[in-house]
């Protein structure tokens, strides 16, 4: 299907009984100027679903060939290029008392190196 | 057989009044232009997206034809999106104001489609401005500038004896709103089935609702999103509501007696949407109300003489109402 003529099958799947808990994800990049800067879609050039679906879900798992494909898309118009790259992933998890919120490490990514620093 | 076609003429062409679909047009297109294009389709957004890409992820298929016919650089520019979307904005006025109505909506069509399929030919693809876009170009087709146009002033000013030239009631004034309520019914439809038949049951269990309007209340910072995924009970109920809404809205096609109430609970609905998890479904709010006014309008008719009528038949003979 394309385009308006679409499939209505959106959050479609049902969930299991148990925690219920969503991550946020914030992606950093900081330059070589040591600016840190939110890589937003309008930085990388894409919606930011897409961001996470071609970069940031293969970065978890520790391909550091993406954040390199990553780094080249970032880097092919800026005058400051950017030399590191940051996945920070806040855990957010339902309690009875509420909100309860956590952090995960942090992956980081550096331009020209072939493995997750 | 001949019954068949008359029922069938009956439901999509029945003699109507074109002020309604004048009155849409111009609701429609107001809204489009003022709200809708710079929020789903902004020129900012369509400018780095072509800056930064030299390919597209997942080309919709209006793309992929256009690409097919013209080179990527020489159409899928900064420059020429920056006049491809002026001209549709102003392909907009004209069809707000009904000059040169039925090519102005049809520009204005063409330009919104365009617009938006190369927004999602990024990987990314949502529906809200979907139904929307299709019931512009099915007011391109229909009488839409007959009434409340330049085009229908200059008519009658070309007349000058003040007759406007063209009838008032026409039988193909009323299917750009039956089938926007036939596709609404589907899209519906298709919606709920898709949960029932996927998520099954389960789907109901209050934990679904809760994860998803977690997710996106977290992600897009929402209060009332936040508040509603602890409470279960309250997620149950609204996970029953939610299948029970979609799966039977095309009751309304069925019943038009109650069409109007499953309008107003769509309104509802996604204001509801909105408010918890962000979907931004305005679109389908304006279409819903669009068919609450006018779908039917002697529905209201019947309505205002039994309330209102009754009491104040002062007021009812001010306003010419009639008792049927």
């Amino acid at each position: 299907m394309s385009w308006p003529f679409l499939l209505w099958t959106m959050y479609k799947d049902s969930r299991p009984p148990g925690p219920i808990q969503t991550r946020a994800t914030r992606l950093m990049g900081v330059t070589s100027a040591g600016n840190p800067q939110v890589l937003t879609a309008d930085i990388v050039g894409l919606p930011m679903p897409t961001i996470a679906k071609l970069y940031i879900k293969r970065m978890r798992a520790g391909d550091s060939l993406a954040a390199q494909q990553l780094f080249r898309r970032i880097n092919a118009h800026s005058p400051d290029p950017f030399v590191e790259i940051r996945i920070e992933t806040s855990m957010y998890r339902l309690t009875d008392s509420g909100v309860v919120l956590g952090e995960n490490p942090v992956l980081t990514f550096r331009a020209d190196s072939s493995h997750l620093n | 057989v001949q019954r068949w076609i008359d029922g069938w003429n009956a439901y999509w062409f029945p003699s109507t009044s074109t002020l309604a679909l004048s009155i849409c047009r111009i609701v429609v297109v107001a809204v489009h232009v003022v709200w809708f294009i710079p929020a789903f389709a902004s020129l900012p957004e369509q400018i780095y997206l072509l800056e930064k890409n030299s390919d597209f992820v997942n080309p919709q298929l209006i793309i992929s034809a256009i690409s097919a016919a013209v080179p990527r650089a020489a159409f899928f520019t900064p420059d020429v999106f920056t006049v491809l979307h002026g001209a549709t904005l102003i392909a907009g006025i004209l069809a707000l104001v009904g000059l040169f109505t039925r090519v102005s909506l049809l520009l204005l069509t063409l330009g919104t489609w365009i617009l938006i399929a190369h927004k999602y030919s990024y990987g990314d693809q949502h529906h809200p401005e979907a139904l929307l876009a299709i019931f512009l170009l099915l007011l391109a087709c229909a009488p839409s500038g007959q009434r409340l146009s330049l085009d229908a002033l200059i008519r009658r000013r070309v007349l000058s004896n003040g007759a406007t030239g063209l009838p008032n009631r026409l039988e193909t004034a009323m299917w750009p709103l039956r089938l926007t309520h036939v596709l609404l019914a589907l899209t519906y439809f298709s919606t709920g089935m898709s949960k029932l038949i996927e998520g099954g049951l389960e789907w109901m269990n209050g934990y679904t609702l809760q994860s998803y309007t977690f997710q996106d209340a977290v992600n897009r910072k929402l209060e009332l999103g936040l508040w509603l995924a602890q409470h279960h009970e309250l997620a149950i109920a609204l996970s029953i509501f939610t299948i029970l809404f979609e799966t039977f809205f095309f009751v309304s096609l069925l019943v038009p007696r109650i069409a109007p109430l499953f309008f107003v609970t769509g309104v509802f609905f996604h204001l509801g949407l909105f408010a918890t998890g962000g979907h931004p479904f305005f679109p389908h709010i304006v279409l819903l109300l669009l068919l609450l006014f006018f779908l039917d309008p002697q529905w209201w008719r019947s309505r205002v003489n039994k309330y209102l009528g009754a009491y104040h038949p002062s007021w009812r003979r001010q306003v010419g109402l009639q008792r049927y």
